[in-house]
Protein backbone atom coordinates (compact mmCIF):
# COMPACT_ATOMS: atom_id res chain seq x y z
CA UNK A 1 0.00 0.00 0.00
CA UNK A 2 2.71 2.13 0.78
CA UNK A 3 4.98 1.72 -2.43
CA UNK A 4 1.40 2.24 -4.16
CA UNK A 5 0.99 5.57 -2.06
CA UNK A 6 4.56 6.59 -2.98
CA UNK A 7 4.60 5.44 -6.54
CA UNK A 8 1.15 7.45 -7.34
CA UNK A 9 1.92 10.76 -5.95
CA UNK A 10 3.90 11.78 -8.71
CA UNK A 11 3.23 15.09 -8.48
CA UNK A 12 3.69 17.51 -5.28
CA UNK A 13 2.78 21.32 -5.65
CA UNK A 14 4.43 23.15 -3.93
CA UNK A 15 3.07 26.91 -3.08
CA UNK A 16 5.77 29.04 -1.62
CA UNK A 17 4.57 31.49 0.66
CA UNK A 18 6.85 34.56 0.51
CA UNK A 19 7.10 36.25 4.03
CA UNK A 20 4.37 38.77 3.68
CA UNK A 21 3.32 41.03 6.25
CA UNK A 22 -0.39 39.93 6.53
CA UNK A 23 -1.91 36.23 6.83
CA UNK A 24 -1.83 34.63 3.01
CA UNK A 25 -4.55 32.45 2.06
CA UNK A 26 -4.55 29.45 -0.12
CA UNK A 27 -6.65 27.16 -2.47
CA UNK A 28 -5.94 24.26 -4.35
CA UNK A 29 -8.51 21.82 -5.38
CA UNK A 30 -7.58 18.28 -7.02
CA UNK A 31 -9.32 15.06 -7.90
CA UNK A 32 -8.90 12.24 -5.41
CA UNK A 33 -9.81 8.80 -5.42
CA UNK A 34 -13.14 8.24 -3.10
CA UNK A 35 -11.26 5.59 -0.87
CA UNK A 36 -7.88 7.85 -0.75
CA UNK A 37 -5.37 8.00 2.20
CA UNK A 38 -4.68 11.30 3.06
CA UNK A 39 -1.92 12.04 5.08
CA UNK A 40 -1.90 15.93 6.86
CA UNK A 41 0.89 17.36 8.37
CA UNK A 42 0.67 20.64 10.16
CA UNK A 43 2.54 21.46 13.13
CA UNK A 44 0.87 24.88 14.50
CA UNK A 45 -2.14 26.55 13.98
CA UNK A 46 -5.48 24.36 13.76
CA UNK A 47 -6.03 21.35 11.00
CA UNK A 48 -9.99 20.94 9.93
CA UNK A 49 -10.75 17.78 7.65
CA UNK A 50 -14.72 17.50 6.47
CA UNK A 51 -15.69 14.54 4.60
CA UNK A 52 -17.85 15.30 1.55
CA UNK A 53 -19.24 13.13 -1.04
CA UNK A 54 -17.42 14.02 -3.80
CA UNK A 55 -14.06 12.36 -5.13
CA UNK A 56 -11.96 15.24 -5.03
CA UNK A 57 -9.76 17.44 -2.10
CA UNK A 58 -10.53 21.53 -1.51
CA UNK A 59 -7.93 22.96 0.78
CA UNK A 60 -8.19 26.30 2.05
CA UNK A 61 -4.99 26.85 4.43
CA UNK A 62 -4.53 30.55 5.29
CA UNK A 63 -0.66 31.33 6.96
CA UNK A 64 0.37 34.27 9.30
CA UNK A 65 3.84 35.35 8.41
CA UNK A 66 6.81 32.63 8.90
CA UNK A 67 4.03 29.51 9.03
CA UNK A 68 5.99 28.06 6.27
CA UNK A 69 4.70 26.76 2.88
CA UNK A 70 2.03 24.46 1.36
CA UNK A 71 2.67 21.62 -0.16
CA UNK A 72 -0.35 19.14 -1.55
CA UNK A 73 -0.51 16.29 -4.18
CA UNK A 74 -0.97 12.90 -5.10
CA UNK A 75 -4.32 11.05 -6.43
CA UNK A 76 -4.94 8.00 -4.44
CA UNK A 77 -2.46 8.70 -1.71
CA UNK A 78 -2.47 12.76 -1.12
CA UNK A 79 -0.03 14.35 0.95
CA UNK A 80 -0.64 17.80 1.88
CA UNK A 81 0.32 20.69 4.77
CA UNK A 82 2.72 22.87 5.99
CA UNK A 83 6.53 22.70 5.28
CA UNK A 84 7.95 24.65 8.31
CA UNK A 85 10.60 27.16 7.89
CA UNK A 86 14.02 25.19 7.72
CA UNK A 87 15.76 27.78 9.61
CA UNK A 88 14.35 29.84 12.71
CA UNK A 89 11.89 28.19 13.52
CA UNK A 90 8.04 28.51 13.17
CA UNK A 91 6.88 31.99 13.58
CA UNK A 92 3.24 31.49 12.46
CA UNK A 93 0.32 29.31 12.66
CA UNK A 94 -1.48 28.29 9.59
CA UNK A 95 -5.03 27.35 9.71
CA UNK A 96 -5.74 24.31 7.28
CA UNK A 97 -9.21 23.02 6.38
CA UNK A 98 -9.90 20.21 4.19
CA UNK A 99 -12.59 18.42 2.75
CA UNK A 100 -12.20 15.06 1.28
CA UNK A 101 -13.78 12.08 0.34
CA UNK A 102 -16.03 10.64 3.15
CA UNK A 103 -14.44 7.43 2.51
CA UNK A 104 -10.44 8.55 3.06
CA UNK A 105 -8.45 7.05 5.05
CA UNK A 106 -6.47 10.37 7.32
CA UNK A 107 -3.39 10.70 9.22
CA UNK A 108 -2.61 13.77 10.55
CA UNK A 109 0.09 14.99 12.58
CA UNK A 110 0.35 18.33 14.48
CA UNK A 111 2.49 19.84 17.57
CA UNK A 112 0.51 22.18 18.91
CA UNK A 113 -2.11 22.58 16.56
CA UNK A 114 -5.77 21.67 16.89
CA UNK A 115 -7.15 18.61 14.89
CA UNK A 116 -10.91 18.43 14.22
CA UNK A 117 -12.35 15.52 11.90
CA UNK A 118 -16.28 15.38 11.09
CA UNK A 119 -18.14 13.28 8.92
CA UNK A 120 -15.08 10.60 7.65
CA UNK A 121 -15.79 7.27 6.78
CA UNK A 122 -12.36 5.95 6.68
CA UNK A 123 -9.68 4.88 9.46
CA UNK A 124 -8.55 8.34 11.57
CA UNK A 125 -4.88 8.54 12.67
CA UNK A 126 -4.32 11.45 14.62
CA UNK A 127 -1.45 12.81 16.24
CA UNK A 128 -1.28 16.06 18.15
CA UNK A 129 1.62 17.03 21.32
CA UNK A 130 -0.54 19.73 22.68
CA UNK A 131 -3.65 20.85 20.55
CA UNK A 132 -6.49 19.17 21.30
CA UNK A 133 -8.40 16.59 19.00
CA UNK A 134 -11.51 16.38 18.25
CA UNK A 135 -13.87 13.07 15.72
CA UNK A 136 -17.65 13.47 14.77
CA UNK A 137 -19.18 11.63 12.33
CA UNK A 138 -18.73 7.37 11.72
CA UNK A 139 -15.12 6.53 11.61
CA UNK A 140 -14.19 3.01 10.70
CA UNK A 141 -11.68 3.29 13.36
CA UNK A 142 -9.95 5.91 15.51
CA UNK A 143 -6.43 6.38 16.84
CA UNK A 144 -5.53 9.49 18.44
CA UNK A 145 -3.09 10.72 20.28
CA UNK A 146 -2.60 13.81 22.44
CA UNK A 147 0.18 14.67 25.16
CA UNK A 148 -1.44 17.31 26.53
CA UNK A 149 -4.27 18.60 24.67
CA UNK A 150 -8.12 17.08 25.41
CA UNK A 151 -9.00 14.36 23.12
CA UNK A 152 -12.75 14.55 22.49
CA UNK A 153 -14.88 11.51 20.70
CA UNK A 154 -18.35 11.91 19.74
CA UNK A 155 -18.63 9.29 17.12
CA UNK A 156 -20.50 6.04 16.18
CA UNK A 157 -17.12 3.54 15.29
CA UNK A 158 -16.39 -0.45 15.78
CA UNK A 159 -13.20 0.92 17.01
CA UNK A 160 -11.41 3.75 18.83
CA UNK A 161 -7.99 4.54 20.81
CA UNK A 162 -7.36 7.61 22.73
CA UNK A 163 -4.01 8.20 24.56
CA UNK A 164 -3.23 10.86 26.46
CA UNK A 165 -0.24 12.19 29.00
CA UNK A 166 -2.58 14.83 31.01
CA UNK A 167 -4.83 15.99 28.90
CA UNK A 168 -8.60 14.85 29.12
CA UNK A 169 -10.44 12.34 27.26
CA UNK A 170 -13.97 12.99 26.71
CA UNK A 171 -15.74 9.16 24.79
CA UNK A 172 -18.99 8.85 23.15
CA UNK A 173 -21.37 8.52 20.61
CA UNK A 174 -21.62 4.59 20.26
CA UNK A 175 -18.04 2.59 20.23
CA UNK A 176 -17.94 -0.50 20.08
CA UNK A 177 -14.62 -1.38 21.25
CA UNK A 178 -13.01 1.81 22.99
CA UNK A 179 -9.48 1.65 24.64
CA UNK A 180 -8.50 5.02 26.75
CA UNK A 181 -5.37 5.50 28.46
CA UNK A 182 -3.66 8.65 30.44
CA UNK A 183 -1.41 9.50 33.20
CA UNK A 184 -2.89 12.41 35.00
CA UNK A 185 -5.73 13.40 33.06
CA UNK A 186 -9.45 13.01 33.56
CA UNK A 187 -11.42 10.12 31.14
CA UNK A 188 -15.10 10.45 30.95
CA UNK A 189 -17.18 8.18 29.01
CA UNK A 190 -21.16 7.48 28.08
CA UNK A 191 -21.40 4.15 28.20
CA UNK A 192 -24.11 2.71 24.93
CA UNK A 193 -22.84 -0.22 22.61
CA UNK A 194 -19.46 -0.74 24.49
CA UNK A 195 -19.03 -4.55 23.67
CA UNK A 196 -15.14 -4.25 25.25
CA UNK A 197 -13.96 -1.28 27.60
CA UNK A 198 -10.42 -0.35 29.23
CA UNK A 199 -9.37 2.28 30.53
CA UNK A 200 -6.09 3.15 32.25
CA UNK A 201 -5.28 6.15 34.35
CA UNK A 202 -1.95 6.81 36.71
CA UNK A 203 -3.51 9.44 38.83
CA UNK A 204 -6.40 10.86 35.99
CA UNK A 205 -10.10 10.41 37.01
CA UNK A 206 -12.14 8.27 35.65
CA UNK A 207 -15.87 8.52 35.24
CA UNK A 208 -18.21 6.01 33.14
CA UNK A 209 -21.93 7.58 32.60
CA UNK A 210 -25.03 5.41 31.34
CA UNK A 211 -26.03 2.56 30.63
CA UNK A 212 -23.35 -0.22 29.60
CA UNK A 213 -24.80 -2.54 27.03
CA UNK A 214 -25.63 -5.95 28.58
CA UNK A 215 -22.78 -8.55 27.94
CA UNK A 216 -20.14 -5.71 27.48
CA UNK A 217 -16.76 -5.88 29.42
CA UNK A 218 -15.37 -2.89 30.96
CA UNK A 219 -11.82 -2.94 32.61
CA UNK A 220 -10.90 0.47 34.53
CA UNK A 221 -7.63 0.41 36.21
CA UNK A 222 -5.79 3.72 37.94
CA UNK A 223 -3.26 3.93 40.49
CA UNK A 224 -4.48 6.98 42.66
CA UNK A 225 -7.30 8.39 39.92
CA UNK A 226 -10.76 8.26 41.82
CA UNK A 227 -13.26 6.48 39.71
CA UNK A 228 -17.03 6.76 39.45
CA UNK A 229 -20.03 4.92 37.93
CA UNK A 230 -23.21 6.50 36.88
CA UNK A 231 -24.95 3.99 35.85
CA UNK A 232 -28.92 4.38 34.92
CA UNK A 233 -30.83 2.54 37.47
CA UNK A 234 -32.16 0.09 35.97
CA UNK A 235 -28.69 -1.58 34.47
CA UNK A 236 -27.73 -5.09 34.60
CA UNK A 237 -23.68 -5.07 35.98
CA UNK A 238 -21.82 -7.22 37.72
CA UNK A 239 -18.93 -4.59 39.69
CA UNK A 240 -15.99 -6.16 40.71
CA UNK A 241 -13.81 -3.66 42.66
CA UNK A 242 -9.99 -4.68 43.56
CA UNK A 243 -8.26 -2.38 45.85
CA UNK A 244 -5.81 -1.69 48.12
CA UNK A 245 -6.43 1.33 49.62
CA UNK A 246 -9.01 3.08 48.03
CA UNK A 247 -12.72 3.34 49.56
CA UNK A 248 -15.25 1.97 47.93
CA UNK A 249 -18.57 3.75 48.28
CA UNK A 250 -22.07 2.07 46.30
CA UNK A 251 -24.92 4.06 46.07
CA UNK A 252 -27.37 2.29 43.76
CA UNK A 253 -30.31 1.25 45.02
CA UNK A 254 -30.47 -2.72 44.61
CA UNK A 255 -27.16 -3.82 45.08
CA UNK A 256 -26.07 -7.13 46.90
CA UNK A 257 -22.61 -6.67 48.53
CA UNK A 258 -20.14 -9.11 49.67
CA UNK A 259 -16.71 -8.20 51.30
CA UNK A 260 -13.28 -10.12 51.24
CA UNK A 261 -10.64 -8.84 53.38
CA UNK A 262 -7.43 -10.25 53.00
CA UNK A 263 -3.62 -9.38 53.24
CA UNK A 264 -3.86 -9.04 49.30
CA UNK A 265 -6.48 -5.82 49.72
CA UNK A 266 -10.33 -5.89 49.48
CA UNK A 267 -12.62 -7.66 46.77
CA UNK A 268 -15.91 -5.72 46.49
CA UNK A 269 -18.60 -7.48 44.66
CA UNK A 270 -21.63 -5.43 43.60
CA UNK A 271 -24.46 -6.86 41.26
CA UNK A 272 -27.26 -4.89 39.85
CA UNK A 273 -30.03 -6.18 38.34
CA UNK A 274 -29.08 -9.39 36.77
CA UNK A 275 -25.53 -8.37 36.27
CA UNK A 276 -25.38 -8.97 32.77
CA UNK A 277 -22.48 -6.71 32.24
CA UNK A 278 -19.12 -7.18 33.53
CA UNK A 279 -17.26 -4.08 34.96
CA UNK A 280 -13.96 -4.45 36.55
CA UNK A 281 -12.41 -1.99 38.65
CA UNK A 282 -9.19 -2.06 39.67
CA UNK A 283 -7.20 0.60 41.75
CA UNK A 284 -4.03 0.69 44.29
CA UNK A 285 -6.05 3.83 46.61
CA UNK A 286 -8.31 5.81 44.26
CA UNK A 287 -11.99 6.17 46.00
CA UNK A 288 -14.24 4.23 43.86
CA UNK A 289 -18.07 5.32 43.92
CA UNK A 290 -21.18 3.50 42.26
CA UNK A 291 -23.81 5.69 42.03
CA UNK A 292 -27.19 6.15 39.73
CA UNK A 293 -27.34 8.24 36.96
CA UNK A 294 -29.24 11.61 37.74
CA UNK B 1 10.76 3.08 4.82
CA UNK B 2 8.98 4.92 6.96
CA UNK B 3 7.82 3.72 10.37
CA UNK B 4 4.44 1.82 9.36
CA UNK B 5 6.28 -0.32 6.71
CA UNK B 6 9.05 -0.94 9.11
CA UNK B 7 6.76 -2.08 12.17
CA UNK B 8 4.80 -4.29 9.89
CA UNK B 9 8.00 -5.85 9.18
CA UNK B 10 9.33 -6.05 13.10
CA UNK B 11 8.02 -9.58 13.72
CA UNK B 12 9.54 -11.30 10.54
CA UNK B 13 12.91 -9.65 11.28
CA UNK B 14 12.79 -10.75 14.71
CA UNK B 15 11.84 -14.53 13.13
CA UNK B 16 14.70 -14.41 11.18
CA UNK B 17 12.37 -14.56 7.90
CA UNK B 18 12.77 -11.40 6.54
CA UNK B 19 14.26 -11.03 2.86
CA UNK B 20 17.40 -9.80 3.15
CA UNK B 21 16.83 -6.84 1.26
CA UNK B 22 14.10 -5.45 3.76
CA UNK B 23 15.93 -6.46 6.28
CA UNK B 24 18.79 -4.29 5.47
CA UNK B 25 16.24 -1.38 4.86
CA UNK B 26 14.62 -2.06 8.33
CA UNK B 27 17.65 -2.02 10.40
CA UNK B 28 19.03 1.05 8.21
CA UNK B 29 15.33 2.60 9.42
CA UNK B 30 16.12 1.38 13.06
CA UNK B 31 19.73 2.70 13.45
CA UNK B 32 17.93 6.41 13.28
CA UNK B 33 14.72 5.60 14.76
CA UNK B 34 14.35 5.85 18.41
CA UNK B 35 10.40 5.37 18.93
CA UNK B 36 10.83 1.66 16.17
CA UNK B 37 13.70 0.76 17.57
CA UNK B 38 11.92 0.56 21.18
CA UNK B 39 9.01 -1.37 19.50
CA UNK B 40 11.85 -3.79 18.25
CA UNK B 41 13.41 -4.40 21.10
CA UNK B 42 10.16 -4.73 23.16
CA UNK B 43 9.37 -7.39 20.38
CA UNK B 44 12.73 -9.33 21.00
CA UNK B 45 12.25 -9.91 24.33
CA UNK B 46 8.73 -10.51 24.14
CA UNK B 47 9.63 -13.21 21.37
CA UNK B 48 12.49 -14.43 23.60
CA UNK B 49 10.33 -14.68 26.77
CA UNK B 50 7.61 -16.79 24.55
CA UNK B 51 10.48 -19.42 23.86
CA UNK B 52 11.60 -19.94 27.28
CA UNK B 53 8.36 -20.59 28.46
CA UNK B 54 8.13 -23.87 29.49
CA UNK B 55 7.08 -26.75 26.95
CA UNK B 56 6.31 -29.15 29.65
CA UNK B 57 4.55 -28.38 33.04
CA UNK B 58 4.60 -30.61 35.83
CA UNK B 59 2.69 -30.88 38.72
CA UNK B 60 4.05 -30.71 42.33
CA UNK B 61 6.04 -33.83 42.81
CA UNK B 62 3.49 -35.27 46.05
CA UNK B 63 0.24 -34.78 44.20
CA UNK B 64 2.06 -36.44 40.70
CA UNK B 65 3.38 -38.90 42.72
CA UNK B 66 0.10 -40.88 43.69
CA UNK B 67 -1.15 -40.90 39.62
CA UNK B 68 2.50 -41.77 38.22
CA UNK B 69 2.19 -44.96 40.40
CA UNK B 70 -1.21 -45.50 38.96
CA UNK B 71 -0.30 -44.73 35.42
CA UNK B 72 3.00 -47.89 36.04
CA UNK B 73 0.44 -50.20 37.63
CA UNK B 74 0.67 -53.67 36.01
CA UNK B 75 -1.99 -53.92 33.44
CA UNK B 76 -3.79 -56.86 35.02
CA UNK B 77 -4.35 -54.48 38.00
CA UNK B 78 -6.13 -52.40 36.15
CA UNK B 79 -8.10 -54.09 33.97
CA UNK B 80 -9.19 -56.39 37.76
CA UNK B 81 -10.52 -53.19 38.94
CA UNK B 82 -12.10 -52.85 35.17
CA UNK B 83 -14.15 -56.19 35.74
CA UNK B 84 -15.61 -54.79 38.95
CA UNK B 85 -16.76 -51.46 36.83
CA UNK B 86 -19.80 -51.22 34.82
CA UNK B 87 -20.43 -52.82 31.56
CA UNK B 88 -19.73 -49.76 28.70
CA UNK B 89 -17.44 -47.35 30.80
CA UNK B 90 -14.32 -49.58 31.83
CA UNK B 91 -14.70 -47.84 35.13
CA UNK B 92 -16.64 -47.99 38.17
CA UNK B 93 -18.47 -44.71 38.63
CA UNK B 94 -16.70 -43.89 42.15
CA UNK B 95 -13.75 -44.06 39.73
CA UNK B 96 -14.72 -41.74 37.22
CA UNK B 97 -15.81 -39.13 40.43
CA UNK B 98 -12.34 -39.72 41.52
CA UNK B 99 -10.43 -38.86 37.96
CA UNK B 100 -12.94 -36.16 37.33
CA UNK B 101 -11.70 -34.64 41.04
CA UNK B 102 -7.79 -35.62 40.18
CA UNK B 103 -8.22 -33.76 37.07
CA UNK B 104 -9.35 -30.68 39.55
CA UNK B 105 -6.74 -30.73 41.60
CA UNK B 106 -4.55 -31.39 38.60
CA UNK B 107 -5.20 -28.00 36.95
CA UNK B 108 -5.24 -25.83 40.28
CA UNK B 109 -1.88 -27.12 41.18
CA UNK B 110 -0.69 -26.55 37.48
CA UNK B 111 -1.97 -23.08 37.68
CA UNK B 112 -0.85 -22.82 41.27
CA UNK B 113 2.65 -23.16 40.21
CA UNK B 114 2.82 -21.69 36.84
CA UNK B 115 1.13 -18.07 39.37
CA UNK B 116 4.02 -18.54 41.68
CA UNK B 117 6.62 -18.88 39.29
CA UNK B 118 5.46 -15.48 37.97
CA UNK B 119 5.26 -13.86 40.93
CA UNK B 120 8.45 -14.82 41.29
CA UNK B 121 9.52 -13.69 38.47
CA UNK B 122 8.03 -9.94 38.69
CA UNK B 123 9.72 -10.19 42.04
CA UNK B 124 12.74 -10.29 40.52
CA UNK B 125 11.85 -8.25 37.72
CA UNK B 126 10.55 -5.37 39.65
CA UNK B 127 13.59 -5.48 42.60
CA UNK B 128 16.05 -5.12 38.99
CA UNK B 129 14.38 -2.02 38.16
CA UNK B 130 15.17 -0.19 40.97
CA UNK B 131 18.67 -0.61 40.41
CA UNK B 132 19.39 -3.85 42.52
CA UNK B 133 21.72 -6.77 41.03
CA UNK B 134 19.54 -9.41 40.32
CA UNK B 135 19.11 -11.84 42.79
CA UNK B 136 18.76 -15.10 40.99
CA UNK B 137 21.21 -17.43 41.12
CA UNK B 138 22.81 -18.72 38.40
CA UNK B 139 21.14 -21.71 37.15
CA UNK B 140 17.73 -20.88 38.90
CA UNK B 141 14.72 -21.21 37.05
CA UNK B 142 14.44 -17.34 37.54
CA UNK B 143 17.88 -16.46 35.50
CA UNK B 144 16.26 -16.48 31.98
CA UNK B 145 13.66 -14.06 32.94
CA UNK B 146 16.41 -11.42 34.59
CA UNK B 147 18.22 -11.58 31.02
CA UNK B 148 14.83 -10.96 29.56
CA UNK B 149 13.79 -8.22 32.09
CA UNK B 150 17.24 -6.84 31.48
CA UNK B 151 16.71 -5.99 27.82
CA UNK B 152 13.45 -4.51 28.82
CA UNK B 153 15.16 -2.28 30.67
CA UNK B 154 17.37 -1.34 28.80
CA UNK B 155 14.93 -0.45 25.97
CA UNK B 156 13.10 1.45 28.34
CA UNK B 157 16.57 2.97 29.19
CA UNK B 158 17.77 3.56 25.64
CA UNK B 159 14.70 5.37 24.64
CA UNK B 160 15.13 8.18 27.31
CA UNK B 161 18.08 8.54 26.32
CA UNK B 162 17.09 9.03 23.33
CA UNK B 163 14.26 11.39 23.79
CA UNK B 164 16.75 13.60 25.60
CA UNK B 165 19.24 13.52 23.08
CA UNK B 166 16.26 14.02 20.50
CA UNK B 167 15.29 17.53 19.13
CA UNK B 168 11.92 17.94 21.12
CA UNK B 169 10.75 21.19 22.38
CA UNK B 170 11.26 22.16 25.53
CA UNK B 171 7.63 22.55 26.03
CA UNK B 172 7.25 18.79 24.96
CA UNK B 173 10.05 17.74 27.20
CA UNK B 174 8.55 19.61 30.27
CA UNK B 175 5.29 17.86 30.14
CA UNK B 176 6.99 14.24 29.64
CA UNK B 177 9.25 14.66 32.53
CA UNK B 178 6.11 16.23 34.55
CA UNK B 179 4.33 12.92 33.66
CA UNK B 180 7.19 10.63 34.07
CA UNK B 181 7.51 11.82 37.88
CA UNK B 182 3.55 11.28 38.47
CA UNK B 183 4.65 7.41 37.42
CA UNK B 184 7.02 7.02 38.78
CA UNK B 185 5.79 8.28 42.43
CA UNK B 186 3.05 5.96 41.80
CA UNK B 187 5.84 3.05 40.92
CA UNK B 188 7.63 4.03 44.19
CA UNK B 189 4.08 3.73 46.25
CA UNK B 190 3.61 0.43 44.30
CA UNK B 191 7.13 -0.44 45.60
CA UNK B 192 6.68 0.24 49.45
CA UNK B 193 3.44 -2.26 48.99
CA UNK B 194 4.93 -4.82 47.68
CA UNK B 195 8.08 -4.26 50.43
CA UNK B 196 5.02 -5.06 52.77
CA UNK B 197 3.56 -7.81 50.80
CA UNK B 198 6.32 -9.57 48.59
CA UNK B 199 4.56 -12.11 47.06
CA UNK B 200 1.35 -10.35 46.31
CA UNK B 201 0.92 -10.81 42.76
CA UNK B 202 -2.01 -8.33 42.10
CA UNK B 203 0.49 -5.47 43.21
CA UNK B 204 3.01 -6.85 40.95
CA UNK B 205 0.59 -6.69 37.93
CA UNK B 206 -0.21 -3.43 38.69
CA UNK B 207 3.79 -2.48 39.18
CA UNK B 208 4.55 -3.71 35.92
CA UNK B 209 1.55 -2.05 34.66
CA UNK B 210 2.57 0.98 35.67
CA UNK B 211 5.84 0.62 34.02
CA UNK B 212 4.25 -0.55 30.72
CA UNK B 213 2.42 3.05 31.35
CA UNK B 214 5.54 4.65 31.13
CA UNK B 215 7.16 2.96 28.26
CA UNK B 216 3.56 3.91 26.69
CA UNK B 217 5.19 7.26 27.65
CA UNK B 218 7.81 7.53 26.22
CA UNK B 219 6.84 6.44 22.89
CA UNK B 220 4.33 8.68 22.94
CA UNK B 221 6.69 11.12 23.16
CA UNK B 222 9.42 9.67 20.82
CA UNK B 223 6.05 9.80 18.19
CA UNK B 224 6.34 13.23 17.89
CA UNK B 225 9.38 13.42 16.64
CA UNK B 226 8.51 11.34 13.77
CA UNK B 227 7.93 12.77 10.83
Amino acid sequence: MRRRLTAVLTAVLTLTAAAPAAAQRFERGLSAASDATIRVYNLSGSTTIVGWDRDSVALVAELEPGAGRVYVGGHEAIKLGIDPPTAGGIAGAARLEVRVPRGSVVWVKAADASIEVDGVQGGLDLYSVTGNVRVRGAPSTVRAESMEGAISIDARTPWARAKTASGSIDLAGGISDLAATTVSGTVRVAASRQARARIESVTGEVVVSGRPTRGGAWEIETHSGAVTLELASDTDAQIDVHTFGGEVRSELGRVGTRRVDDLAGSELVIVAGTGGTSITVRTFKGPVTVRAAP
Amino acid sequence: MNCEEVRERLHDRAEGTLPVEDRRAVDAHLKTCLACRAEASELEALLSAVAELPREIRPPRDLWHAIDARLDEPEAAVLDRRALGRPGTGLPRWALVAAGLALVVVTAAVTSVLTRRYDEVMALKLRRSDGEAPVAAPGSPTAPAVDQEARFLAASQELLEGLESQDLSPETMAIVRRNLEVIDAAIAELHAALERDPGNGELTRMLLATYQRKIDLLEQAARSGEG
